[in-house]
């Protein structure tokens, strides 16, 4: 038993996490885990080790479970006018009910009962479920709920989505454009926010004719007989633009204009659907509009792997597809939430819920998977790359997603974001949730794309705006040529003290002598020639025996780890001074994982890595991280940090900052830089850049105040180091604090508490006396 | 008290008396729930399925006539181990228990668990000159600005600018902080319990992870059962109790903030739960239930924890002025008028989580007792010292929030409950099934068709929370309160019925 049931976690998955020796929610658990299970979308600032991944993976498997037993299965809406799934299927059997087609419409317009919206940058179109044939005049009204570009009408089934621009629709635009057969004619007046368009039908006349705010701006088209004794369906088209509808069906929102002379409410009339459909709504009709989506939909070109999902998610009897999505920036931590997913789901039997991760490179794996996902997945782990493609390839099939997770999430969407955008766009978007788990929120990205693709989302930010840890010592030595002249030892092949460093090439051509540092160049190449050698001598003054060294780019990876080699004497484990491993996306995923082991296990001292390769690693009590080169944003620079001071330890982070700009690789190429030379800038479309060290530092230095090293390497105050790694004695680091006055107090509130005893004794002792 | 003999639960005049035998075989004092009927068959199934199902592997909580049985096993429990008839079953203590330790007792105890997660969760109730009439044109507005206005969730959305240092003061000094900051009237103080302020609060007793907690929740709602609400008042029963907290007609809108210390008070109850737990081992308290978790009164252990409970209780209070600040100002522009010309005073404040030292009488005679109440308000009767003086003559006035949707009550604390329940009653209406439960059973769109029908309106940040939270899911709150008021702990004043509701 455990407070987890207090958040409302099923009593099997509590057993699951109680073997697992969870009894109490981490904070990140006690505050996401309810509001998933709420339903909303959620942003939650988390880092590793915070119990993230159960904070999302718990509910997550809750829900799957209970949306596969057909429990708690709701819509998500924001409005009142939302129709549960089941219930929606049951009223079109009985009674026939016109709403818009989940079927029938592009991929961006997302529909909620008579709500249709669009935020995409293309027209998005869509038709209702049932039309009109008889002869008779109907009616309906469409109100912009928010403004943007907007069109309705009426349109056949045969025709396109895309109102207005074939034979079969008739449209009226916002514009004050009416169109048919792609031919835009100006009528009546434009509309915009709250207005309320009416468009009628008389099939007897054979007129169809539009009105704004109730203003008839008579007969918009004639219709030609052929099309008379069709069924006509309302239609809409938006782009960025959200409309309600009113097919007077509802008994509470009336009509507001509808028009006198025999018209009627589109729901009075005789509602039908065209013959080949009238039986079932299942594949015929789904064909004939995903037909029409491949011929005429210019932005819809991939509409063939859609239509498989579409036929598909009619009927109940496929075996089950994935229900949750989650993306992990890196495969380590795919892994890792894969087999958590496992061990939360243990005592999840009838059905089981079957997890399925997705990686890369791996192909055995990968064959695996595949198999794995025909066989009932209902949650997909994976990295965003392998899931783009298997999407693509319509391997995973997305059309019943009700999750979707993004983890790290200022990674994937600095690194990945068009991928995301592509997957986003596949999934269905009623009753979708979305979580976004992130170590930061406050990078202008990612509050960006959250705000594209969540909807009212509940913020969980357990850190604050500012937030920096606080248990690190920022410290920071500065890459002066002029004033540490040892790099030359580097190139002195005489001096004793030379050891070889292979730098990036960036300077091979541009700089012919380093005797004197007159030029940018000059002075970029020597701190590249500083650099290794700072890092060494700043390794010794501290003495550090484990730390994490950032660089840039992968082959400064390669090159540092080289230099270290041959500084420590050869390779080796511990008995080198220097040993050291790397970690790097070029490596591969087998590789990777034994890198970090070996780091974690402590059979080498340094792992040095990059940004991306960091991502989520927790090692345990970590004194040390060095910036062999600043990252490019704070953020960033957190998050590396962020490496050290954990779990309440102290840490140190020192940052080796160029004084002068330095000229580094920024591949645009095509194969990232394999085999690339091109030191032209990228402006001059090449594949450098000069990367401003001083002003990166600047922005840093403003925030968390780093201490310089003194002419040692060292801290003046050496004492702070004795203590690295170590828990950090909370007392200790309480000055300029708020100094309670509970010590100044404590003999007044003794004794008013005192005083309250004895009137509370006199209240309770006065009425015996009296008796 | 003999040691081994059965629980007994005793009813009052609400005419049920039900024995049962506990597994326990370290009893000291009797158990007693307030009951009728219906709520103790709810009670009674609970435990029926629970003993089917076979003790153990269930995953869930003990049922709750077992934790109040566990309870009266624990050192230095005094008088019962009390049930209110919102009973259900909680994290080792459930969620309506009553139970005082003698504080004059060595072995006496404070337990974490008897408080709950929610340090000094409460109900607040603020009124104003305004009638339902005058709200219902705007109401939709009303509702979206508070919305609006008063973040539900966690996180820099908050709009109470808070550093660490702030924070700090704000734990030390309750209501005294709003107050200094300018989010607070004078007269709110007046109408809290314990003014607003829990003298002994340490804030270098609460964690530096609480506090990380906190910082960015002042002023946030919270999700679960926390809400804000536009209510009406339905019903006067005690025109005179009423009056004297300025409600006269009937129709007059009131405003009901429920909410606690959030992750700040989990987090200091978390860290207390950890470290009791050593501390058992060491002054070799043995418990039937681990959950009990405590630690003796006078230990260090127990000390940290009052100090920091209070500290917790502090920051709710700053929690619900905070958000009573944001309140005001809503209606303030929604009406265009000042909060002041709104006449939106601050009935009281109560705390239904919470620990307190107080003096009852046991066995006829006065004595320092430390009372917990989980789920349980404080309802002290007429002429307590401890009750401000606008409420000498009516007792404390209790406020119970209902469900989502449902009636909420105002009560007054009476001469009985003082007698009997450490003058405490009930605190809402109590859930009657678990939250996973009430989520695969109801339907969403049936919950949501019934609010409208209601004329209530509804802003929730989490949609499927309706279900957890649906009267459905609750018992009656009007069988709770009407077998409190027979009962004679308290005594019904006024009725409200919601007409806007925020949830997170």
């Amino acid at each position: 038993m455990s407070a987890f049931e207090d958040l409302g976690v099923m009593p099997e998955i509590i057993c699951a996490v109680e073997e697992l020796e969870w009894v109490l929610p981490t904070p990140i658990q006690q505050e996401a885990i309810p509001l998933i299970l709420g339903g909303g979308d959620v942003l939650a600032a988390a880092e590793t080790g915070s119990g993230k991944t159960g904070a999302f993976a718990l509910p997550i498997l809750q829900i799957t479970y209970e949306t596969i037993n057909k429990k708690a299965e709701i819509s998500v809406p924001a409005t009142t006018t939302d129709n549960n799934g089941e219930q929606e299927q049951e009223s079109t059997t009985t009674t026939k009910k016109i709403e818009w087609s989940t079927e029938d419409r592009d991929k961006d317009l997302a529909i909620n009962g008579l709500l249709c919206q669009s935020r995409a940058k293309d027209w998005a179109g869509g038709r209702v479920t049932y039309g009109v044939s008889k002869a008779g005049k109907y009616y309906y009204e469409a109100t912009v709920k928010d403004e943007g570009l907007c069109r309705v009408g009426w349109s056949l089934k045969k025709g396109t989505r895309s109102i207005g621009t074939d034979k079969f629709s008739w449209g009226y635009g916002g514009t004050g454009k009416k169109s048919h057969e792609n031919k835009f004619e100006n009528f009546g007046v434009g509309y915009g926010l709250n207005d309320v368009i009416g468009c009628l039908l008389d099939t007897e006349a054979g007129t169809i004719t539009f009105t704004k705010n109730g203003e008839d701006f008579g007969q918009a088209y004639q219709l030609d007989a052929t099309k008379l004794g069709q069924v006509f369906y309302p239609a809409v088209l938006l782009k960025n633009a959200e409309m309600g509808f009113n097919f007077g069906q509802s008994s509470t929102e009336l009509l507001k204009h509808l028009p006198k002379g025999g018209y009627i409410p589109m729901c009075q009339g005789e509602l039908e659907q065209d013959q080949t459909t009238v039986t079932s709504t299942t594949t015929t009709t789904t064909t004939t509009s995903a037909q029409v989506s491949n011929n005429n939909n210019n932005n819809n070109k991939k509409g063939g792997g859609k239509n498989q999902q579409q036929q598909q998610s009619q009927q109940p009897q496929e075996p089950r597809k994935p229900l949750s999505l989650i993306i992990e920036p890196v495969k380590e931590l795919a892994d890792q939430t894969y087999s958590a997913i496992l061990n939360f789901s243990k005592y999840l039997t009838s059905p089981k819920i079957e997890p399925v991760l997705c990686l890369g490179s791996d192909a055995s794996a990968s064959k695996r998977n595949i198999k794995d996902l025909n066989r009932n997945g209902d949650i997909v782990v994976g990295t965003p790359g392998v899931l783009d493609k298997y999407i693509r390839e319509g391997v995973i099939d997305v059309s019943q997603i009700k999750f979707f997770v993004l983890d790290e999430a200022d990674q994937l969407i600095r690194d990945n974001l068009s991928i995301l955008n592509y997957i986003y766009n596949r999934l269905p978007k009623q009753g979708l949730q979305v979580l976004f788990f992130s170590a930061t929120l406050h990078s202008n990205d990612v509050v960006r794309f959250a705000e594209q693709i969540t909807r009212q989302p509940t913020w969980v930010d357990l850190k604050g705006k500012d937030y920096i840890p606080e248990l690190i010592q920022h410290t920071y030595v500065t890459a002066d040529p002029e004033k540490f002249e040892f790099w030359k030892d580097a190139l002195d092949t005489t001096s004793e003290k030379h050891v070889p460093f292979t730098t990036d090439a960036m300077h091979a051509m541009d700089v012919k002598s380093l005797d004197r540092l007159k030029t940018p160049e000059q002075k970029s190449l020597a701190i590249k020639y500083l650099k290794p050698q700072l890092l060494v001598r700043v390794i010794r003054a501290f003495k550090m025996d484990q730390a994490l060294i950032f660089a840039r780019t992968r082959v400064d990876c390669d090159n540092l780890q080289k230099y270290l080699q041959a500084v420590g004497g050869g390779l080796g484990g511990l008995e080198s001074e220097f040993s050291s491993v790397v970690l790097h996306g070029e490596k591969q995923a087998q590789v990777r994982k034994q890198n970090l082991e070996k780091f974690k296990n402590g059979d080498v001292k340094y792992l040095i890595c990059t940004d991306v390769a960091s991502r989520g690693i927790d090692i345990q009590g970590l004194p040390f991280v060095i910036n062999y080169t600043l990252p490019d944003t704070f953020e960033d620079y957190i998050h590396r940090v962020g490496r050290v001071g954990r779990a309440d330890r102290l840490g140190v982070a020192v940052s080796i900052v160029g004084k002068f700009e330095e000229k580094v690789w920024y591949h645009g190429c095509r194969d990232r830089g394999k085999g690339c030379h091109n030191t032209k800038l990228v402006e001059q479309k090449g594949c450098a850049i000069w990367y401003n060290e001083p002003d990166l530092f600047q922005a840093i230095s403003e925030k968390v105040s780093p201490v310089q090293l003194n002419d040692q390497f060292q801290l003046d105050d050496m004492e702070i180091i004795r203590n690295v790694g170590k828990f950090s004695n909370e007392s200790s680091n309480k000055i300029n604090e708020y100094q309670a006055h509970t010590e100044e107090l404590k003999n007044k509130v003794i004794e008013l508490a005192n005083l309250e005893e004895t009137i509370q004794r006199d209240y309770l002792n006065l009425p015996l006396k009296f008796k | 008290m003999s040691v081994g003999r059965s629980v007994s639960l005793v009813c009052l005049s609400v005419s049920l008396c039900i024995p049962i035998s506990s597994s326990s075989s370290t009893v000291i004092v009797d158990g007693m729930i307030y009951v009728n009927d219906s709520i103790k068959s709810l009670v009674f199934e609970e435990l029926e399925q629970y003993s089917k199902q076979g003790a153990g592997g269930s995953g869930g909580f003990l049922p709750a006539v077992k934790q109040i049985a566990n309870v009266a096993s624990l050192p230095g429990i005094v008088g019962h181990s009390l049930g209110m008839p919102d009973i259900h079953s909680g994290y080792g203590f459930s969620i309506g228990n009553v139970a005082a330790f003698d504080v004059d007792d060595p072995r006496s105890v404070v337990s974490p668990g008897g408080v709950g997660f929610d340090i000094n969760c409460g109900v607040r109730l603020l009124r104003t000159n305004l009638m339902e009439k005058d709200i219902d044109p705007i109401k939709e507005q009303l509702c979206q600005s508070l919305f609006d206005h008063i973040p539900v969730g966690v996180g820099s959305k908050g709009v109470i600018p808070m550093g660490s240092k702030a924070l700090d003061a704000a734990l030390e000094l309750g209501l005294d902080w709003s107050l200094r900051e300018g989010y607070a009237w004078v007269e709110d103080k007046e109408h809290c319990e314990e003014y607003g302020r829990m003298l002994n609060a340490d804030p270098s007793k609460v964690s530096e992870r609480a506090k990380k907690r906190g910082l960015p929740q002042l002023g946030t709602l919270g999700a679960g059962n926390h809400y804000l609400e536009v209510q009406v008042v339905d019903e006067i029963y005690d025109k005179g109790a009423a009056k004297k907290m300025g409600v006269d007609r009937l129709g007059q809108v009131c405003v009901m903030i429920h909410s606690g210390s959030r992750g700040l008070g989990h987090q200091v109850a978390t860290d207390s739960l950890t470290s009791m737990e050593k501390a058992m081992a060491r002054d070799k308290i043995h418990l039937n239930d681990k959950q009990l978790a405590c630690a003796h009164i006078s230990s260090q252990e127990g000390k940290d924890y009052l100090a920091g409970m209070a500290a917790a209780a502090n920051f709710a209070w700053v929690n619900r002025q905070s958000m009573t600040f944001l309140a005001r100002q809503t209606f303030a522009k929604a009406f265009n008028a000042s909060p002041d010309d709104l006449d939106m005073h601050v009935i009281y404040d109560v705390s239904h989580n919470i620990a307190k030292f107080e003096e009852h009488m046991v066995d006829g005679r006065p004595k320092k007792l430390l009372v917990h109440r989980k789920g349980a308000t404080r309802a002290f009767g007429p002429h307590h010292p401890l009750i401000p003086v606008d409420y000498q003559f009516t007792g404390q006035p209790v406020l119970i929030g209902g469900t989502m949707g449902t009636h909420s009550y105002v009560l007054t604390g009476t001469e009985t409950g003082m007698r009997e329940t450490f003058g405490s009653t009930c605190h809402g209406a109590g859930r009657s099934c678990s939250r996973n439960k009430s989520r695969n059973n109801l339907s969403y769109q049936d919950v949501l068709d019934s609010l409208k029908n209601k004329g209530i309106s509804i802003r929730i940040a989490s949609p499927k929370l309706i279900m957890e939270e649906a009267p459905e899911s609750y018992k009656d709150v009007d069988q709770v309160i009407e077998t409190c008021h027979t009962a004679g702990i308290s005594q019904k004043s006024f009725r409200l019925r919601p007409i806007g509701v925020i949830k997170g």
